[in-house]
């Protein structure tokens, strides 16, 4: 394994792009935390923040399965269990998945791409704050004397009027999911401008991360989703605070209307809540099997397609309503399987005759691919209107859902937590425990959720706090509960893991696994505006093209057959593409190409994948200068 | 910005419109089509301020749109980082305190709202100043 | 242990009573027979890919660092479109067959749903009002009694007093929200086998907390009995759940 540091310099150091850093006032301590508008900071922030809520948001989980492990519990009055599983869901959806996401997009897009921060640096310390509000505002709910809100976590109207839920905690419900929207909205905008406007020269857009790719397709969708949300936020308050009547039917409102709003926002917000861990996932795959992405366009012109498909798949969750176009969303919904399944293939693609180093973060990155496909097949179940008139809104929902968004994105995200560990603080979690940690988390989960679906199909309706004990439910729920507790309990291992190497963990420099973006060429972790120099980058993982200059990824289609062509004139081996021989192409020439010794005009490294096309004629050579795609 | 980033809001704005019309033929149902109108007018948006900054740079690439740049090619000026500034936690106090105000009546409001702007004109001032 | 067994056959669904369950069983089984195969490949793929290709410790080497497949690509996009398209034919038309209602019911039953509980109202002004009590217990029978023909069309009609609620019955393998402001309708047509029998009703949209007590019976009855059932009641029958 290469470390960035040690290889000789090679290649001229360009000299630092010269920006306009504003350095203001130096503040120590609390002050220097509260002031800063470091992207850095910032996501750090997010994580944490994020992380604690779910913390708390599992805890209240537990608490739930408690009541439900056998029937007839009384552990929690019923009230208080619509206040759990209404917080739990919020908290889980607004506080948690979606913050985090923005927490790695905010520390790593910019790393990611080469630029020194985010486009809008105190927007975006703003955004946090906003964020940090809606959590004490939301957590605060509890205090008051209506408690917490207990509508559920989509709110539907009309028992969200105040006839039906009076008192401030509602409204306390409604103002914090307003804030984590706009902090939301906020963060989209400034990852949109971020990845337009500052990328590093040479970095196209074809040449992004696919964890850039995700971030930004997830903030266009966050630009969509989001002001739908606030706005229907503002009719729900008008209507109980202004008298007026959107969603009231006493008086001619419409309560479809709501669900119509909520779920326009709330389906793009499942992707949102998604498509970042799926690029985590696709970063952490490629790395540990040190391997390009497979099919990179055919990725990001998937995740694309999912994220447009995602625009028109609302009501889906409004089958039963019998007010919406059945065969218009259930075609849309399978569509969406089509991009996914696409997904899976490049996953399976970029480990397939790689070389697979079965660490922590690989083990995480394998446990999402297989819980997420099983949450995808009961994806498209849901999606054929006859199966979810049986299905909806029983426990199957809550299977699937939660094979989604913790089987899938959950996993993914330990995954991205145990790759960039080493990028945050510059030390590397331990291993062991942390496969421990997996290992229970991975039994704890399937434990909990999988039999889930059987209660479901028994008919078990979610929302329920008690359940007779002749309905055939006991056995199952009761599994479930030990599941439940096995998975709180396997984040002991970690929490321990992040003390322990937080106290006592060696430093591993800036770049540990060997990775592949840019990220892994500054140090861990990186300075203030991150990149003391930046390598040239000629494809999608430049650091890799510096650290294996003879491994450059294989030229394929019309680029291989012009390369050929070209080497055949030459006289040089020939790399054939995807058959085989691809060192070939680095060792033919590799010692002239470094130190501007190739016939394009690039210099450093842009030559180095052209080394083997050193002796060709120019016209050859200016194909091979970037090994794929250098023309 | 490039020709990929208008391709992009494009693609966007034309697959929320084309999804708008056909929703709309189809169930005649407003909500909907209306959200989606509306996001297709949203991204129209950005495709066109994106086209016009690119029309205006007479369609050339810039440095992070060219396949052969190095890093020394974007030395310059590539925007204002402003470093540490107490504006954007003294406007989310104020807007979380408006917010709040939502919930439990006028005084949080009236608190609320002073701080936000007085924070906002603090914000926009540091960077006028600079 | 015979509640799991149960389940291994119909993939696990209860057991329908109308005629409609068989589009859903179809539905079931074409979705099952695609994905038991696809799942079987994809996850076969995964664990073969990460045991077969894993890398010892100490034994670091660089794979080929191939990219790009364009006719594999393509293959992996083309079958699944084409297996959802297939999919999607039978989706509309069993989606069409289970909602289809017949514009001469034998029977037109109206069923109101309210916090918490639901009236369930007979063409000839029978109607059976069932609510829960301020101590519910949910291991209570007491609970509103549907009564339904079999071998015959009923169209159910379902409203809402107030907050949204859904109508399901297991065995029915189907559900409908009642919500204000939305009339919805649709059809049951009750196999004869089921006659004579007794099947629990819930609410499946959260109402509010006491939610989970919202439950019901269907009592289904042979279709000649029900004539002289119904013609001996009349006015208004009120169960209240006792505690």
């Amino acid at each position: 394994m290469t470390l960035v540091q040690e290889r000789p310099q090679r290649f001229e150091q360009p000299e630092r792009r010269l920006t306009e850093f504003v350095p203001g006032p130096k503040y120590k301590g609390l002050l220097a935390y509260l002031t800063s508008t470091d992207h850095k900071q910032i996501g750090m922030n997010y994580m944490v923040t994020s992380f604690i809520m779910f913390l708390i948001a599992g805890v209240m989980a537990v608490l739930m399965r408690v009541q439900l492990a056998v029937p007839n519990n009384n552990f929690v009055s019923l009230d208080t269990f619509a206040q759990l599983f209404t917080m739990h869901g919020t908290i889980m959806l607004f506080l948690f998945l979606g913050p985090f996401a923005f927490g790695t997009a905010n520390y790593l897009v910019p790393l990611h791409i080469g630029a020194p921060d985010m486009a809008f640096p105190r927007f975006n310390a703003f955004s946090y704050w906003l964020f940090l509000g809606g959590c004490i505002v939301l957590m605060s709910s509890f205090l008051t004397s209506s408690g917490a809100a207990d509508w559920g976590w989509f709110a539907y109207a009309p028992l969200t009027e105040t006839i039906h839920s009076p008192g401030p905690g509602f409204d306390l419900w409604i103002v914090g999911v307003a804030l984590a929207a706009f902090s939301s909205m906020f963060t989209g905008i400034n990852l949109i401008a971020t990845v337009f406007c500052l990328r590093a020269p040479g970095m196209t857009m074809f040449r992004m991360p696919v964890f850039v790719w995700n971030q930004l397709i997830t903030a266009f969708l966050v630009l969509l989703a989001f002001p739908v949300l606030t706005s229907a936020l503002v009719l729900l308050w008008c209507d109980r605070h202004m008298g007026t009547h959107f969603y009231d039917p006493t008086h001619g409102g419409q309560p479809i209307l709501w669900q119509n709003l909520f779920w326009f926002f709330g389906h793009p917000e499942v992707y949102i809540l998604a498509l970042p861990f799926f690029g985590m996932v696709t970063e952490v795959i490629a790395v540990f099997s040190r391997k390009p992405v497979f099919g990179y366009k055919g990725l990001v012109f998937a995740t694309l397609s999912i994220g447009a498909l995602s625009m028109g798949v609302w009501a889906h969750h409004m089958y039963t309503t019998g007010a919406v176009l059945l065969p218009f969303f259930a075609i849309m919904t399978l569509l969406i399987s089509v991009p996914t399944g696409v997904k899976f293939f490049n996953w399976i693609g970029t480990m397939f005759r790689g070389s697979v180093r079965l660490e922590t973060p690989m083990l995480f990155a394998i446990g999402f691919l297989v819980n997420f496909l099983v949450g995808g097949f009961t994806g498209v179940m849901l999606a054929e209107p006859p199966l979810d008139f049986q299905l909806h809104d029983t426990y199957f929902v809550v299977a699937h859902f939660h094979y989604v968004l913790f089987g899938g994105s959950v996993f993914a995200m330990f995954a991205g937590i145990y790759y960039w560990f080493p990028k945050f603080t510059g030390k590397k979690l331990d291993d062991i425990l942390g496969k421990v940690s997996f290992v229970l988390m991975f039994i704890g989960f399937n434990l909990t959720f999988f039999p889930q679906h059987d209660l479901g199909l028994r008919g078990m309706q979610r929302r329920i706090a008690v359940y007779p004990a002749n309905a055939g439910w006991s056995f199952l729920n009761m599994l479930s509960s030990i599941g439940a507790f096995i998975l709180a309990f396997s984040i002991i291992p970690f929490l321990i893991n992040v003390w322990v190497t937080l106290r006592n963990g060696k430093k591993v420099g800036p770049n540990p696994w060997d990775g592949m973006t840019l990220e892994w060429a500054t140090s861990s972790p990186p300075p203030e505006h991150n990149f003391e120099f930046l390598p040239p980058i000629r494809s999608e993982r430049p650091v890799w093209d510096l650290n294996h200059p003879e491994h450059p990824t294989l030229p394929h289609g019309r680029h291989a057959k012009e390369l050929q062509r070209a080497h055949a004139l030459a006289g040089v081996g020939v790399p054939d593409g995807f058959g085989g021989g691809g060192n070939g192409f680095g060792d033919g020439g590799g010692g002239n190409g470094f130190g501007n010794g190739g016939a394009s005009e690039g210099n450093g490294f842009g030559d180095g994948g052209a080394g083997g096309a050193g002796g060709a004629p120019p016209g050859g050579s200016g194909q091979g200068g970037a090994g794929r795609g250098g023309a | 910005m490039g020709k990929k980033e208008w391709h992009l809001s494009l693609g966007a704005a034309a697959f929320l419109g084309a999804t708008g019309v056909v929703y709309w033929v189809w169930s005649g149902e407003w909500s909907g089509t209306v959200m989606l109108g509306f996001g297709g007018l949203a991204y129209g948006l950005l495709f066109l301020f994106i086209m016009v900054q690119w029309l205006r740079r007479h369609m050339a690439p810039r440095v992070e749109d060219r396949l052969d740049a190095n890093p020394e090619d974007g030395e310059g000026e590539i925007g204002y980082f402003p470093g540490n500034s107490i504006w954007p936690v003294a406007m989310g106090v104020g807007a979380v305190g408006t917010a709040v105000g939502a919930a439990f009546g006028k005084w949080f409001w009236a608190i609320g709202l002073i701080l936000l702007i007085g924070a906002l004109i603090g914000f926009a001032h540091e960077a006028e100043s600079h | 242990m015979h509640e799991l067994f149960a389940t291994v056959i119909r993939w696990g669904s209860p057991n329908g009573i109308t005629k409609q369950d068989s589009n859903v069983y179809r539905l079931w089984d074409i979705t099952y027979y695609i994905a038991i195969p696809l799942g079987a490949i994809v996850i076969g793929l995964i664990i073969w890919c990460a045991v077969r290709y894993r890398e010892r410790p100490g034994y670091e080497r660089i794979p080929r660092q191939f990219q790009y497949h364009i006719p594999l690509e393509i293959l992996y996009t083309a079958v699944p479109l084409a297996l959802v398209i297939f999919l999607f034919v039978y989706v509309y038309q069993a989606e069409d067959r289970v909602d289809n209602v017949a514009p001469n019911p034998a029977l037109v039953v109206r069923v109101d749903a309210f916090q918490w509980g639901w009236r369930f109202t007979y063409p000839n002004g029978y109607e059976v009002l069932g609510s829960v009590a301020t101590e519910p217990n949910i291991n209570s029978t007491d609970l509103p009694v549907l009564t339904l023909p079999a071998g015959e069309t009923v169209q159910i009609n379902l409203f809402s007093d107030d907050v949204n609620h859904s109508f399901y019955v297991p065995a029915f393998l189907f559900k409908r929200d009642a919500i204000q402001g939305i009339n919805n309708s649709f059809d049951v047509n009750i196999l004869p086998s089921a006659a004579g029998r007794r099947y629990i009703g819930e609410c499946t949209q959260f109402c509010g907390v006491y939610h989970p007590f919202m439950r019901f019976w269907l009592q289904v009855m042979p279709k000649d009995k029900f004539g002289t059932w119904l013609a001996h009641h009349h006015g208004s029958q009120i169960v209240t759940a006792k505690g």
